[in-house]
């Protein structure tokens, strides 16, 4: 395991077991904070689990999740799934998006901040009684939504239904939403799936500036090696459910581990003795006529 | 339409022709036994079938013909759909030995196709035109601008309500606006759970009866007044919403519907079988009427319980109307307070929480929102509206058993969400008009207006599967009514987005 600097994210022998299957196996990695990691691995190799265990919606079998916010360290497989987002600020997005479809973008992005607005609303009654004080919060909420806009450019549709939306915009806007949590990890899986290179390269310059701006670390999971191999600062790779490689972009590129877990054996083996003197037999054999 | 493109009537006749007979057909088949047989009590107390030969003609009759004016009118002509409209209604108005409910089915009939023709007839199908809307969408399109509109149509909506008793100062129309708006506030109630959080309840009676028996048990036990119980009756009824609630919110979907509905029995029974209490299957009778806010009672005498009378103390005629139109003018303030409420809350990250939940709850964790509480706080504001409303039944009916608390209640309070469209608050007005307010409207139809009843809820169910008025506007927009425009419903946005 590569030690990183300043971790904001130690994953310690995490095992993720289905009854007989075992889809994450021992897994450890560390996640730098203020860097992009990426995830990576065949189709299968237990990347989407591995998220699902750090953000709470799979209790993980065995291992130790620990991140570290500002000083205090909260051991993630621990916790109840919604503090997990609340209390250590884990946010995620969706493989297969999950957008308050029939809501507007504006609204996506104030469920996004329902703790924060729902004590400012008194638990409802200082909403109820319309106080300033619950103004100036939601107004405030709708300045940071409104940044968020901006970021992913949506500023001019933040009043139509997010499923309304074409399927790149609906991609940003759940990387806004989560990031409207304020987060100190951000964990995007497959965020380019589905997009043009063109989207996929704004994604990047997305991906980049959350990372600068906002000093949140960046967890991802990838297949398109266009995102992988240009933001990402460590990769991590995975294949059935074990860790196969762990570095830099270049080194993970040239691993030889990695090569055969995406592309398969090469078959360069020797044959078996037997077999090469059988072969060699019959070509004498049937030597000079045709075959 | 291109005359040459334009089927002739030879063309059109036989394919139209053979389209109204096999719907005659068909009506004959569902018609011979249905309609046709009929039992009679013959010699010595035994059934016997009698046949109904004109009955089931006069159904074949007006389904061909019907059929012949709708097909025509599709075809493209719609003179021909308007005469057979008119012929259909005038027909069946002066044929003579008709029976007045074949009457009125004929007429209406007719009437359909006649307006369908003429609708044709108005707006021709053209290539230079846009193409003719569909219904589903003509509805949407209602149902945003009734949205849109909600505060001159609500305000209209409520000084009709606050002029009703003056219009109708009598009292059965009294009686059944009070009847057409505690539905209406039983529907408010449930909308929270139901429309706004997505939570499929079956069992919302539940909390009506608790609230009906809070009253009805503090009345008879302590000899509470009305003004002290109709808050006690929300606490308690809350309450039971938080308690129920509890082992129910871990479920979903419809493991949750099965279960609520499971509790609302629970409820009942219990009421049905702990008689030294609650008085079993007999009720509670005698429960007493509200007062005028304690400073006046409804009494044709004109002092009681050291109480004057209403109409000395305001120096009227004795009519035992003043209490009904009081008891009406009691749930218009409660049902409006709900709707006030609910359409606040919505607004309130509460609200837009619950609405988030709806579309999505494994999102909804992922944002760190805890399901469990604000599931909770949904059942129980539900609830306690519930209760309200229940103690408001005990003191307007005097009398309460576990009969009025059966499932079918909450059925009905469903249906009236449902059909209403999810979460739309004024849909919940129209739909509790037309389930509860038509039906007892047409009394006189007998057996025929459950009949015309079921039939209007399929035939909205297939033409409207949304409901009725459903539509949602933003709780909050960025831009203003006018900014830009977003796409129409479920039309994704066609462009590509790196333009």
């Amino acid at each position: 395991m590569i030690e990183v600097q300043n971790p904001i994210l130690t994953v310690d022998h995490l095992t993720m077991r289905f009854g007989g299957l075992t889809a994450v196996d021992g897994v450890s990695f560390q996640a730098g904070a203020g860097d992009i990691t990426a995830v990576i691995g065949p189709n299968g190799a237990g990347k989407t689990t591995m998220f699902n265990c750090l953000t709470g919606f799979y209790k993980a079998t065995e291992g130790r999740l620990a991140l570290q916010r500002n000083g205090t360290t909260h051991y993630l497989e621990r916790m109840e799934g919604h503090l997990i987002a609340a209390r250590a600020g884990v946010a995620r997005t969706f493989q297969n998006i999950r957008l308050f479809a029939n809501m507007s973008v504006l609204e996506n992005l104030l469920v996004a901040q329902h703790n924060k607005l729902m004590k400012a609303s008194g638990y409802s009654i200082a909403g109820l009684l319309g106080l300033p004080s619950f103004r100036k919060a939601e107004q405030e909420g709708i300045e940071l939504a409104r940044y968020w806009l901006d970021k992913v450019r949506l500023t001019d549709r933040a009043d139509w239904e997010a499923g309304n939306l074409p399927y790149g915009d609906q991609r940003r806007l759940e990387i806004a939403r989560a990031m409207c949590t304020d987060p100190c990890l951000l964990c995007l899986d497959e965020p380019a799936a589905g997009l043009n290179p063109r989207e996929t390269a704004e994604l990047n310059d997305l991906i980049l500036s959350i990372r600068s701006d906002h000093q949140v670390g960046v967890l991802l999971i990838e297949h398109d090696m266009s995102v992988v191999m240009k933001i990402s600062d460590h990769v991590i790779v995975l294949d059935y459910g074990q860790k196969i490689a762990d570095g830099a972009p270049e080194e993970v590129r040239n691993d030889p581990a990695v090569i055969r877990a995406y592309l398969g054996e090469e078959e360069d083996d020797e044959l078996p003795p037997e077999v090469a003197a059988d072969l060699a037999r019959d070509a004498e054999e049937h030597g000079g006529r045709a075959p | 339409m291109d005359a040459q493109l334009r089927p002739s009537v030879d063309e059109a006749l036989p394919r139209v022709g053979r389209e109204a007979a096999l719907a005659g057909l068909i009506t004959l088949a569902l018609t011979a036994t249905m309609v046709g047989l009929h039992t009679v009590p013959g010699e010595q107390s035994r059934l016997t079938l009698e046949f109904r030969f004109p009955e089931v003609i006069m159904a074949v009759v007006l389904v061909f013909f019907g059929r012949l004016g709708l097909s025509f009118t599709r075809e493209g002509f719609g003179t021909y759909g308007l005469a057979i409209g008119i012929v259909i209604a005038l027909g069946s108005l002066f044929f003579p030995g008709l029976a007045s409910i074949v009457q009125i089915l004929g007429v209406g009939a007719g009437a359909i196709v006649a307006i369908n023709a003429l609708w044709k007839i108005a707006r021709p199908v053209r290539p230079d035109r846009p193409l003719p809307k569909s219904s589903a969408q003509m509805m949407d399109d209602v149902a945003a601008w009734v949205q849109r509109k909600s505060v001159p149509i609500g305000g209209a909506g409520i000084v009709f309500a606050i002029a009703l008793p003056w219009l109708f100062p009598d009292r059965s129309s009294v009686d059944l606006a009070t009847l057409v708006m505690t539905y209406i506030m039983l529907g408010w109630g449930l909308n929270i759970i139901v429309g706004l959080a997505g939570l499929l309840d079956l069992g919302y009676v539940a909390f009506y009866a608790v609230g009906a028996y809070s009253y009805g048990l503090l009345a008879q036990y302590f000899d509470f007044s009305f003004w002290l119980c109709l808050p006690l009756a929300g606490i308690l009824a809350a309450f039971a919403g938080l308690i129920l609630g509890f082992p129910v919110l871990r479920l979903r979907g419809d493991y949750f519907a099965i279960v609520t509905l499971g509790f609302g029995e629970i409820i009942r029974v219990v009421l049905q079988n702990w008689s030294t209490f609650t008085g079993g299957p007999d009720g509670i009778a005698s429960i007493p009427r509200p007062s005028f806010f304690g400073i006046a009672e409804f009494t044709s005498a004109p002092e009681a319980d050291g109480l004057p009378s209403f109409h000395t103390l305001f120096g009227l005629e004795f009519t035992p109307l003043h209490r009904l139109i009081f008891l009406y003018y009691l749930i218009l303030v409660l049902a409006l307070i709900v709707n006030a409420v609910s359409l606040r809350v919505r607004k309130l990250p509460l609200g837009r929480s619950w609405e988030a939940l709806r579309e999505d709850d494994v999102a909804c964790q992922s944002l760190g929102i805890n399901r469990r509480n604000i599931k909770l706080a949904a059942f129980t504001i539900s609830a306690m509206f519930g209760g309200f409303a229940g103690s408001f039944f005990a003191t307007r009916q005097g009398f309460i058993s576990p009969e009025s608390f059966t499932f079918i209640e909450s059925a009905i309070v469903l249906a009236i969400v449902v059909l209403g469209g999810m979460g739309s608050q004024t849909g919940v007005v129209l739909a509790a008009i037309l389930i509860i307010g038509l039906p007892e409207l047409f009394r006189e139809l007998e057996e025929y207006r459950m009949l015309i009843f079921g039939a209007a809820m399929v035939i909205i169910m297939v033409w409207r599967p949304r409901g009725l008025l459903a539509h949602r506007e933003p709780t909050v927009r960025l831009h203003g009514r006018h900014g830009p425009k977003a796409p129409p419903k479920g039309g994704q946005a066609q462009e590509v987005a790196a333009e």
